[in-house]
């Protein structure tokens, strides 16, 4: 190691701050060389009188300004402060998020027009009474009579369910086709 | 006068801050007793204002007075605390930089922060000078000395203070000894010092 390695170490050196082989590396170029010594020596020296300075001091009753000073402010409640302030941050949390839960999968935003058709819908489905109408009877004209829309094809399903609907039709089928048929048998019967 | 007779003799400095987080006060006033004058001995040769220093250092503790809960077992106390009071004596030096931009103060000599200490007045020697010499350090090489050669802190501790890693102390260190050595070499009074005896490192050949 040359002069410059070892006067960039020799603080470190002094401090016993290098490891064991570079600390060699100093002390075998030390041996041979007296400029270096000279420099380790005026470290020692300056090293020696820094510790020697007199110390500085804080004045009398400084311990008990200090004191009163921390007793002056306000009493901080850290740990409730940080736990009120978690609670605070976590409630917003909760709040925006059911927030925003609530707005992207809760009920459809309801208008008047949906309203109508919310209506229509539950009539439909339940065949409840539709609009209200009132009647003037003659008799009474405060009698208010509800009416009940009937769905067309509900008719056209009842018309064929009706019996006396079905018989009707039936026996003008019987005239038309059945009586005709036989009477050509009985015919062709008394010839053979 | 300020009772310094300690409550807490045998609890280590980690101790007390579990006792202060607990809210102990009389552990809080030991740790002041503890610490109040090597603070002011770190803070007064880097600020070298007496007063300033003083509020600097009370400052310090009411910080760790008000922080207290954020102090974490990890590092030292000591380091916590220097840390701290390092903190505030660059932002009064920062102050103070811009105070006499400001005011063309710059101009003056640095002189006009020396230490106000009656010390300096009764020192023998070499020392007035080599306080002189330190005091017109670049600050971060000041800092790593007084933190390394007055308040004996290890090259490690010194790291984690000044957020640097140890090479850097180490080189700051190194720099701010050589300096030294130059300012101080005219001087007969190191000739003096160093015809005192031969150094111990110097001792082993």
């Amino acid at each position: 190691m040359n002069c410059r390695g070892v006067s960039r170490r020799l603080s470190a050196y002094f401090d016993g701050q290098l490891s064991p082989a570079i600390r060699q590396s100093v002390e075998d170029h030390l041996k041979g060389c007296l400029l270096c010594r000279r420099k380790l020596a005026e470290i020692e020296a300056i090293v020696r009188v820094t510790h020697d300075l007199s110390s500085l001091r804080v004045s009398d009753g400084f311990t008990d300004r200090v004191i009163a000073v921390t007793k002056s402010i306000p009493m901080k409640k850290e740990a409730f402060g940080k736990i009120s302030y978690r609670f605070g941050l976590a409630s917003a949390a909760f709040i925006t998020a059911a927030a925003v839960i609530f707005f992207l999968f809760g009920p459809t935003t309801t208008t008047v027009d949906n309203i109508a058709d919310t209506k229509t819908d539950i009539k439909s489905a339940l065949e409840l009474p539709g609009e209200s109408e009132t009647l003037d009877f003659a008799d009474d004209p405060s009698v208010i009579v509800w009416s009940v829309p009937v769905p067309e094809d509900i008719l056209a399903r009842d018309r064929m369910l009706d019996d006396s609907l079905l018989l009707a039709d039936t026996s003008s089928k019987i005239d038309q086709f059945v009586l005709p048929e036989i009477d050509r048998g009985l015919k062709v019967n008394k010839e053979f | 006068m300020d009772s310094k007779k300690s409550k807490f003799p045998e609890a280590s400095d980690k101790e007390l801050m579990e006792l202060i987080q607990a809210g102990d006060d009389k552990a809080f006033r030991e740790l002041v007793i503890r610490f109040q004058d090597r603070l002011m001995n770190f803070v007064g040769r880097i600020v070298t204002d007496k007063e300033t220093s003083e509020e600097i250092v009370q400052e310090t503790f009411l910080r760790i007075f008000n922080q207290k809960m954020s102090y974490t077992p990890q590092y030292a106390v000591s380091t916590w605390i220097y840390t701290i009071a390092l903190n505030l004596s660059r932002s009064e030096l920062r102050k103070r930089k811009l105070r006499r931009f400001l005011s063309l103060d710059f101009l003056k000599e640095e002189s006009d922060f020396e230490l106000a200490d009656s010390a300096v007045q009764t020192m023998s020697g070499l020392a007035p000078v080599l306080q002189k010499a330190i005091e017109k350090l670049p600050q971060e090489y000041k800092t790593a000395f007084i933190l390394c050669d007055i308040q004996r802190l290890p090259y490690q501790q010194i790291a984690e203070v000044m957020r640097v890693p140890v090479g850097t102390v180490k080189s700051r260190i190194n720099r701010a000894r050589s300096i030294l050595r130059e300012k101080l070499k005219p001087y007969k009074e190191l000739q003096h010092e160093l015809s005192r005896g031969i150094p111990q490192t110097i001792s082993l050949f």
